[in-house]
């Protein structure tokens, strides 16, 4: 072994803490006269910290892929966002953090001592909020007052809604990260996830302030929807007009009502109108496991490419195992369910048990509207042996846990817009895969 | 005349796999380097600090850097065989001194360079550096002796250092000013 290579390996065992004192004694003496030995130790820190980078890059990507199927059930926000450019995205993503960081720094300094700004009108799953110089607090209810801070959904089937003094309403859903302070001027800043706003007309020169880590929007009044990752932002206005300015070349635009823009450094950024709904829809599994949750198993001789449950857990405690398939996406017109719409899987289950299928739906605006399903019994479902159900959406109730929220979501799914579509099992695993999901559009009768 | 925020800002990301990395030679976990890294961006904007000059800036994000480093051992109760403060201060003088490429274009060269590597040099680079192991759990995880370990890793950040900078058309290592 050459005398460098004895270096450099003595101080990869410094840096992994594997010296003697008389070895660590050596190291210090080579590092303080051998430029040579302090190039090699600043380029393995360096080359550490940017393999970590890489590596949260991927895992960064992976998880916005899998969030955007993931949690569909509750989730559901899985339009396809494209990748950040390589040079871009990580630079982008740190300066973004940052910014977030500091402003969230900013922001506790601005509102501590203040009084409450916002209460919590509507509450599903597991939520926490952070603020008054860094109090965590989770057992958030409805009617519960909040100064400026963090409030963040951490469970797939969280959603909530915050509504602020001059009755401006704020939802979120899912695993979703939400800063905000109203200190004459409504500032919000989305980490992560979806959020739409119907926000109340606001006061001359003091827009709603929304921003992402990819763009800025200035809502005067307005009802719209916003999607965001690392790397971009989609925006759907149903009513009035929101400025956005891309933050990758501070290139703006503004977005009037039923049209949509998406803000990436990557994507063309232009204003293009809402797509016209569709009625029918079928899952495209064999081409891959984007927006969904499960298991991809893939095509295979003999077998049909396949969604395998996975399991989580509830915040009542119950473990569901799941798998489920978004439907809308950026590229796709939204798909709107009819009263004589019905919903067909095909799948397989290993045990016999009975299964749970159902729809997370959207309204027009593009705001959370439940999640509704129906249940099987196992005798309908042999072990070991596919299935091919076909459920009439008139079947489909609104998912229990949802009612408290009874009042303010819609009895049936009706004209409202797929976000995804799922099943599962409760309690113990049954093995079940989803091989083709359908949403089938009402027959018309002649006269 | 004082650096702007936005000028701090920028300065603060040119050198922050360098901050990054002189955090990481106390701390010894990307994770925790990362968090001090932002630690520090935090302070210089929030702290009613102000710069003249860029040196004057970078100069106080290592030194800072190397006190949160410290503090996250103590609170996190580890014991790592820490370089003293002169070697340290030897270090960041150097990575002051430093010309560098943008980082965007060096983390594309490493990402190139580990992309022609062998998947199980890439393995034993992510159990290290992402997943924290030291080298006996890697060479545990992936069956290899120590020692091996050892000489691998040593030669991986050689090889690397040789592939990224071919991919940039660096000549040799790029200081400015002579190391002191």
């Amino acid at each position: 072994m050459n005398p460098a290579d004895q270096k450099h390996e003595r101080l990869v065992r410094h840096v992994d803490g594997r010296l003697s004192e008389a070895e660590a004694d050596q190291v210090a003496a080579s590092l303080r006269y051998d430029a040579e030995a302090r190039r090699f130790l600043r380029e393995m820190a360096e080359q550490a910290v940017m393999i970590a980078d890489l590596e949260r890059e991927t895992q960064g990507r992976r998880a916005v892929m899998q969030e955007h199927g993931t949690l569909a059930p509750a989730r559901g926000h899985l339009a396809r966002f494209p990748t950040a450019s390589r040079p871009f995205a990580t630079v982008l993503a740190a300066a973004a953090s940052i910014a977030i960081l500091l402003s969230v720094g900013l922001l506790f300094r601005k509102f501590h001592h203040r009084g409450e700004i916002a209460t919590i009108t509507a509450l599903d799953g597991a939520i926490q909020w952070t603020g008054d110089g860094g109090r965590v607090v989770r057992d958030l209810t409805v009617g519960t007052k909040l100064q400026g801070g963090i409030i963040e959904g951490i469970e797939p089937l969280s959603w909530f809604e915050l509504q602020f003094a001059d009755g401006t309403t704020v939802a979120i859903t899912g695993n979703s990260t939400l800063t905000f302070s109203d200190l004459g001027q409504k500032r919000l800043q989305l980490k992560s996830g979806t959020a739409s706003a119907n926000v109340r007309p606001q006061p001359s020169g003091r827009p709603m302030v929304i921003q992402t880590t990819s763009a800025v929007l200035e809502v005067i009044g307005t009802q719209f929807a916003i999607e965001t990752d690392t790397s971009a932002t989609r925006l759907d206005v149903s009513q009035g007009k929101v400025r956005v300015k891309r933050l990758s070349d501070g290139a703006d635009l503004e977005v009037p009502a039923r049209h949509r823009v998406l803000a990436a450094a990557d994507h063309d950024f232009s204003v293009v109108p809402f797509l016209a709904s569709v009625d029918t829809w079928t899952s495209r599994l064999p081409l891959g496991p984007e927006r969904t949750l499960g298991r991809w198993l893939p095509p295979d001789a003999g077998r049909d490419a396949a969604l395998l449950a996975v399991p989580f857990t509830t915040r009542l405690g119950w473990t569901i195992f799941a798998t489920a398939t978004g439907v809308s996406a950026w590229d796709d017109p939204p798909v709107k369910l009819g009263r004589g719409t019905s919903l067909r899987f095909r799948g397989r289950l290993a045990v016999s048990s009975p299964v749970y299928f159902g729809v997370t739906v959207r309204d027009a605006n593009g705001a959370f509207a439940g999640r509704f399903q129906t249940i099987r019994s196992a005798a309908e479902f042999a072990a070991g042996k596919n299935f091919d159900v076909t459920l009439p959406l008139s079947e489909f109730g609104l998912d229990p846990s949802l009612n408290s929220m009874a009042n303010k979501l819609p009895a049936r799914p009706f004209e409202l817009n797929v976000e995804s579509v799922w099943c599962h099992t409760l309690t113990r695993p049954g093995g079940l895969e989803l091989f083709q999901t359908e949403v089938i559009a009402p027959v018309v009768t002649s006269p | 005349m004082i650096l702007s925020e936005q000028e701090v800002l920028q300065a603060l990301m040119r050198a922050r796999v360098r901050v990054s990395g002189a955090a990481w030679l106390i701390v010894r976990d990307t994770h925790a380097a990362e968090d001090i890294f932002q630690n520090v961006a935090v302070k210089a904007l929030t702290r009613e600090l102000s710069f003249e000059r860029e040196s004057a800036l970078l100069s106080w994000a290592f030194i800072t850097a190397r006190r949160e480093g410290i503090d996250w051992l103590r609170r996190h109760r580890r014991e790592t065989s820490c370089l003293d403060s002169e070697i340290m201060e030897l270090l960041e003088h150097e990575w002051q001194s430093e010309s560098v490429h943008p980082e965007g274009v060096r983390v594309d060269a490493l990402r190139d360079c580990l992309e022609s590597m062998p998947e199980e040099s890439r393995r034993l680079l992510r159990l290290r550096y992402f997943d924290g192991q030291n080298c006996e759990d890697v060479a545990r995880t992936m069956g290899i002796g120590l020692n091996a370990i050892y000489k691998r890793v040593s030669r991986l950040h050689e090889s690397l250092r040789l592939c990224i900078e071919g991919k940039l058309g660096d000549a040799g290592p790029d200081l400015e000013i002579e190391a002191p």
